[in-house]
């Protein structure tokens, strides 16, 4: 790459990244405009900042390269993404979020649970698994775009990593949530731009829409033997039913990734920034068509690449790709786009890593300091400490998180523990987080036999029954010399199919044979 | 259908983009819909508001 013209994109989108962590940090005062922004963010900042949390670079070259293997079945996700992460998590989960959220004076995901439930117990426990899980899922996410900087800019990783971990660090230390939304939002903005023309140029490249699909199609007798094996049928087709590949793009993907977004503690905050619900209306137009074009793109590139590198070289993308799925997105890029569009692609992966990332250490920290510390170690709270406890807090979830990218380099183990945070965030909170909203009758007992049963059902699938993670983490094989407790399809069934289950009936269950505590309140949240 | 191979698979193409337009269509219909807005969640705000101006007015005080 053109050093000249990389520092010439990279500096300015540097400034203004600045300039808007210090407009965030003038415009904090106080605890509530560092943990939920003030309550009173633009429907515009919050709908991009949302979308650009929810799609990780991850989301545009991983699931574009899985997508590039799997196929177009994949665009159930995306449909999921829009219909449940957006229309539905925003109507139906957002609107008594925000309002109940203000009526408890919650600030946090943990600490919404737990004021609804009157446990302190359940507010501590959701902290800790954020803060025992996330950090991991977090590393993910830095080592990623800590590798791209080091490509680009020809400099040793752990520079890369230092330089990519301050820039964000100082954002999210001095402008808290403020800082983050209004960065991510210039992001989201990037994002968008970069992958509307990326659409643009698959469809063009491939024929038009249904010249590339048609073409696409035609690829089927192409599928490796190994997948047909799977279940893989083509491209353009759903893969064979109750075979693997079905269980993995259905159960895992789709239901894991597309359903499990309802429970993420770092976008359910953004709920409670917004002002009123004529905010949240305008966001889900917003976001809808940022997640079409973002995560929408992805997939269809992902997909339609094939198409491209035949007709260009002959080959199947993953076989361009040397087999390594991540780099199918770029290859694409660097073929069948202008020099220029490297430049813009680049600032739209550094977008799509940083605005996760920071919603991410934002959300580590106020873990930390909201939900362990000020709940379990300070007796006397004083609201100005607070600001600072959190300061803290988010200062120690950076640094968590940069060790961890610089000691693990074994990058499966970190694609593990990120879907298992997945699995365990929807498995354990889910159920209680949905009766929360609309079920008077749930009791304090109820939602933590929920939350429990819902995290011990998804640690055991994923120590005993997830072939995928039981194999690696090896437990089950040390107990019973088996890799797994199943076997055949089985192995292939998310953890949370099995897990979240059993949390709806234990949340059910154990609500109607215990007492409500806390009527008042109750009453008051759904007056 | 759309040249997808099979209905799932070309369903999904157009439920990504149906629901993207139903999500604008959402928030056209909803622009300036704040829903009803009851008692206990204007006091809330008001009780909140005032928390955050003594928040505000120890900070200015010199306390931080």
């Amino acid at each position: 790459m053109n050093i000249f013209w990389l520092l010439t994109v990279i500096i300015p989108y540097l400034a203004v990244i600045t300039w808007l962590g210090i407009k965030g940090y003038r415009d904090t005062k106080n605890a509530s405009d560092y943990l939920v922004g003030g309550r009173s963010v633009h429907p515009f900042v919050m709908a991009l900042s949302y979308g650009a949390t929810f799609i990780s670079t991850s989301a545009i070259v991983g699931f574009g390269g899985v997508a590039s293997q799997f196929g177009m079945s994949l665009l159930w996700l995306p449909f999921l993404n829009i219909f449940v992460g957006i229309i539905i998590a925003f109507i139906f989960f957002g609107k008594r979020t925000r309002m109940m959220g203000l009526k408890m004076n919650a600030h946090t995901f943990p600490e919404f649970l737990g004021r609804r439930s009157g446990s302190k117990f359940i507010q501590v426990f959701a902290g800790f698994t954020i803060f025992i899980f996330m950090p991991l899922y977090t590393a993910a996410v830095l080592i990623g775009a800590s590798r791209i900087i080091e490509g680009l800019l020809n400099i040793p990783y752990i520079y890369s990593l230092a330089i990519f971990s301050v820039v964000v660090a100082l954002y999210v230390i001095m402008g808290g949530l403020k800082g983050v939304m209004y960065t991510d939002a210039l992001q989201g903005v990037l994002m968008f731009v970069g992958m509307i023309i990326l659409l643009i140029v698959i469809y063009a490249q491939t024929g038009g829409v249904l010249e590339a699909h048609n073409s696409l199609t035609a690829l089927a007798p192409m599928v490796p033997e190994k997948m047909v094996a799977l279940g893989h049928r083509g491209w353009t087709a759903s893969p064979a039913f109750n075979s693997p590949l079905w269980w993995t793009i259905y159960s895992s993907l789709v239901m894991g990734v597309g359903i499990g977004v309802l429970a993420q503690p770092q976008l359910v905050v953004r709920f409670m920034t917004v002002k009123s619900n004529k905010e949240l209306n305008r966001a889900v137009g917003i976001g809808s068509v940022f997640i079409l074009v973002t995560a929408g793109t992805a997939y269809i590139v992902g997909a339609l690449s094939n198409v491209y590198f035949m007709k260009l070289y002959g080959k199947l993308s993953m076989d361009l790709a040397g087999g390594n799925q991540d780099k199918v997105v770029p290859l694409f890029i660097n073929n069948a786009l202008p020099g220029w569009f490297g430049y813009i692609f680049m600032l739209v992966i550094l977008s799509a890593a940083m605005s996760t990332l920071s919603s991410q250490f934002h959300a580590i920290g106020t873990a930390i300091g909201r939900d362990m510390y000020e709940q379990v170690i300070t007796k006397k709270r004083s609201k100005i400490n607070e600001l600072l406890v959190n300061k803290l807090s988010m200062v120690f979830s950076i640094l968590i998180t940069v060790w961890i990218s610089v000691k693990m380099e074994n990058a499966g183990v970190i694609a593990q523990a990120t879907a298992i945070f997945f699995g365990l965030m929807a498995s354990a909170f889910l159920a209680p987080y949905i009766a929360s909203l609309y079920w008077k009758r749930l009791t304090r007992i109820g939602m933590i036999a929920g939350v429990l049963t819902g995290t011990i059902g998804s640690a055991f699938a994923f120590l005993f029954t997830y072939g995928k993670i039981a194999k690696a983490i090896g437990l089950c094989k040390i107990l019973t010399g088996k890799d797994t407790l199943v076997s055949g399809i089985f192995t292939a069934v998310d953890p949370l199919v099995i897990a979240l289950p059993l949390s709806v009936i234990a949340t059910i269950t154990v609500s109607l044979i215990t007492k409500v505590e806390n009527k008042e309140l109750t009453e008051q949240l759904f007056s | 259908m759309l040249g997808m191979a099979d209905i799932p698979t070309a369903l999904a193409w157009i439920g990504v983009v149906a629901s993207a337009i139903g999500g604008v269509i959402y928030a056209v219909l909803h622009w300036n819909d704040e829903g009803e807005v009851s008692q206990s969640e204007q006091d809330a705000e008001a009780r909140w508001r005032n928390e955050e101006n003594e928040i505000d007015d120890e900070i200015s005080g010199g306390n931080l």
